[in-house]
């Protein structure tokens, strides 16, 4: 074990402050003649002195007014040897300890370098924003103005936008406390481009409804579809707001929580009594139409089946 | 005109004329009700007030109020008229007042009440849920009765009617004979009197004093409607032979589901007679028992143009107050637009693709869920999306409620629609009827 380093550990395992030992000797207390100087009132002035003996650092303990943890255990000796990667509590202070040679992670690539604050910036975002929310108005307009005024589908698409920034401010909430950084803007922009492909996407779900006439294939689909959608997003999230590692089976692990948590909940009710049939009810244009005919005959098998079934 | 139009969503046995023991009966109502009776006395004729008179006196012996007593509190629900039609204690009144004892014979009991006060226990023979006929019996009966008119009315002829109207005590209502309706599937007679709740399967009776028909329902001012005298006839020989039961449910299921069976195989086996429709031809005038309407929409802030026509059965059966049974409806609607884009006239029609809803109940205590089959069809070699849904009633056997809905879209500019909803139906049936439909349709080279 070569030169020792302590490091305070800080809020979510953030190091603080370190001190590296020169000599064989490192001292640490809240006194300014230490090493590794704490400002925590519940450590004494002289309160751990650390030595090498035959490649071996040993603490000793100064001070016993509070107790000091090694690893969560209480140190009851005088002196204690530790090893790399030891956690010690002194009073409300957390402390790290490693050797130099204690081996790191290999460097991790940033998910995206272009999703950086600098390249972002509040323009870009905003401009990304409205764009997806004209999309949407537009692409809404386009399907279904048979009786709504251009104004409602405004306020349709004002509705979302405030959505979308709503779900980035949460975000760059957490970022700001987890990685002192609310990357609000890559949030906004990450938001509304998986806004922009649900928009895309989601139609293309009822036209598999209107391929299949069928309602559970088509309520399959809004699940899957759901679950990719929301894990996309999620991972987004998670990539600027944390330093989770494994942020894709993260996402994917919260998305299908959640939307299974509404498959059985609507699996609950799907016994309960309807006074209304429950069909496929879409209807598309007939470049749509992509399966062959049914002839009478054979619908009408199908229907007197299913009726028998009742 | 506006009278017709006003009129049609109101089927014309809406309103029974049994009343309901109701907690907040409207007082405006009886007003009326009131206000209407006089007025009508004030236009009839000195002779005419005389013989109702006579009448009265003479016949009020023999028409009673007939109460469905909830034997947990031990008041009325359901309230009603009887009249006696024979020696043995027989009284005829209709189903639909006695219906909750037809289904709850546990909950509740039958009481006759006559207008001296006389009271007595009674109780249930033998029903006719098709025409709402009932007959009940009570022990201390006495040998008068009203005698069974067997000879046909004339049309404008002076009729009379007795009944208990909205607990208010026995009344006399004068108006004329109608004959029976034209084209029913239940025969009606159309009696231009003022029938009110309470009066249900009360006597309506010529001047001699002899029934022609039974109070059953009110359609409007000065506009009501009897059951004849032969379907009471009818009743009256199965009263004879009717083993003592409690349990009317099954038989009352088996006349449903014969009746409905033979209504619907003279329609899958007539031939239907096809017209133009938009750009279709579509069989018209499918049952002589129901009526049409149409209607057009082509107001200049609409987003497309076209036309409808509903024809509907306007009669149904009663089985209880939130279930009923018997209707039969159809639908077309053609739609055109040259205003909006293929995808906006598609959304349009989409809003237009949904099941017809026939209405008749919404509880679960009565139906299962609808169990829908929708696909593609290729119908005249053209795609239609046809979507059929069945539900199955839970307390009579084979009879379930289903619906037909089926679009085809021409041009991205035309679209037809076509919706058939049948009740009270065995599902072999309802898919014929459905299957003749689809095999009806063509489009108009």
């Amino acid at each position: 074990m070569g030169s020792l380093v302590v490091q305070i550990t800080g809020k979510n395992q953030r190091a603080q402050d370190y001190a590296r030992s020169i000599g064989p000797t490192l001292k640490i207390g809240r006194s300014f003649a230490n090493d590794l100087v704490l400002t925590d009132p519940y450590v004494a002035p002289e309160q751990i002195r650390c030595e090498k003996h035959h490649d071996r650092w040993l603490l000793s303990i100064l001070d016993r007014t509070n107790p000091v943890l090694l690893n969560g255990t209480p140190v009851l000796d005088d002196t204690v040897a530790v090893r790399s990667g030891d956690r010690l509590m002194v009073g409300r202070t957390e402390l790290a300890i490693f050797s130099d040679e204690h081996s790191v992670d290999a460097t991790r690539k940033l998910a995206a370098r272009w999703l950086t604050p600098e390249r972002i910036g509040p323009w870009r975002a905003c401009a990304v924003l409205l764009g997806v929310a004209l999309f949407d108005v537009v692409a809404e307009f386009l399907q279904s103005s048979v009786d709504l005024e251009w104004k409602d589908y405004l306020y349709g698409g004002l509705f979302s936008a405030a959505v979308i920034v709503a779900w980035a401010g949460a975000w760059a909430i957490a970022g700001r406390v987890l990685r002192h950084h609310s990357q609000f803007f890559a949030q906004l922009l990450m938001v509304s481009l998986v806004s922009l492909g649900c928009s895309v996407v989601f139609p293309i779900v009822d036209y598999l409804g209107f391929w299949t006439s069928s309602v559970t294939i088509t309520r399959a689909a809004y699940y899957v579809v759901g679950v990719a959608a929301l894990t996309v997003l999620v991972k987004w999230n998670l990539v600027l707001a944390t330093n989770v590692r494994n942020t894709g089976i993260a996402a994917f692990f919260v998305s299908a929580s959640v939307i299974g948590l509404g498959f059985a909940a609507s699996q609950y009710t799907a016994d309960e009594f309807e006074p209304e049939p429950d069909y496929a009810g879409v209807v598309k244009p007939p470049f749509a139409h992509l399966s062959s005919d049914r002839s009478i005959e054979a619908f009408m098998a199908d229907t007197r089946r299913d009726a028998a079934r009742l | 005109m506006l009278l017709l139009v006003d009129y049609w969503p109101h089927p014309v046995a809406n309103p029974p004329t049994a009343s309901k023991a109701h907690p907040r009966l409207p007082s405006l109502c009886v007003w009326l009700c009131l206000a209407l009776i006089g007025g009508m006395f004030a236009t009839c004729t000195a002779n005419a007030a005389q013989s109702a008179s006579s009448l009265f006196s003479s016949l009020r012996g023999l028409v009673y109020q007939v109460r469905v007593i909830d034997t947990a509190s031990g008041d009325k629900t359901t309230i009603g008229s009887a009249f006696r039609v024979a020696a043995d204690g027989l009284l005829a009144t209709n189903f639909h007042v006695v219906s909750s004892l037809v289904h709850e014979p546990a909950k509740y009991r039958l009481e006759i009440v006559g207008d001296d006060d006389f009271k007595a226990v009674a109780t249930l023979v033998v029903v006719d849920v098709l025409h709402d006929l009932a007959i009940i019996r009570d022990k201390q009966h006495g040998a008068r009765h009203f005698t069974l008119l067997s000879a046909a009315l004339a049309q404008g002829e002076r009729v009379f009617s007795m009944g208990n109207p909205q607990d208010l005590g026995m009344t006399i209502v004068e108006g004329n004979y109608n004959g029976p309706l034209k084209s029913s599937r239940f025969e009606r007679l159309l009696f231009s009197g003022s029938l009110n709740p309470g009066m249900s399967g009360g006597p309506a009776f010529n001047a001699d004093g002899d029934v022609i028909g039974v109070n059953v329902a009110a359609g409007g001012e000065q506009l009501s409607f009897l059951v004849p005298v032969r379907d009471l006839q009818n009743l009256l020989g199965k009263a004879s032979i009717a083993a003592a039961t409690d349990d009317f449910k099954l038989a009352l299921g088996q006349d449903l589901r014969h009746e409905s069976d033979a209504f619907y195989l003279a329609r899958t086996s007539e031939t239907w007679r096809s017209e133009p429709f938009g750009d279709l031809m579509l069989p018209r005038d499918i049952s002589p028992a129901m009526k049409c309407w149409g209607h057009n929409v082509d107001k200049d802030d609409a987003a497309y143009e076209g036309f409808h026509q509903h024809c509907r059965s306007e009669e149904y059966i009663y089985l209880q107050d939130d279930f009923h049974t018997g209707n039969f409806s159809y639908d077309y609607e053609w739609m055109l637009t040259s205003k909006l884009n293929p995808l906006q006239f598609y959304t349009a029609v989409e809003r237009r693709f949904q099941h017809p809803s026939p209405d008749n109940t919404d509880d679960e205590d009565h139906v299962t869920n609808y169990r829908c089959t929708t696909d593609f069809v290729a119908v005249d070699d053209t795609p239609w999306k046809s979507s059929i849904c069945v539900r199955r009633y839970k307390d009579y056997p084979d009879l379930h409620d289903a619906t037909l809905v089926m679009v085809s879209l021409k041009d991205n500019e035309r679209a037809a629609l076509i919706k058939m909803a049948v009740t009270g139906i065995s599902h072999k049936r309802a898919l014929d009827l459905f299957e003749k439909l689809m095999r009806s349709v063509t489009w108009d080279h």
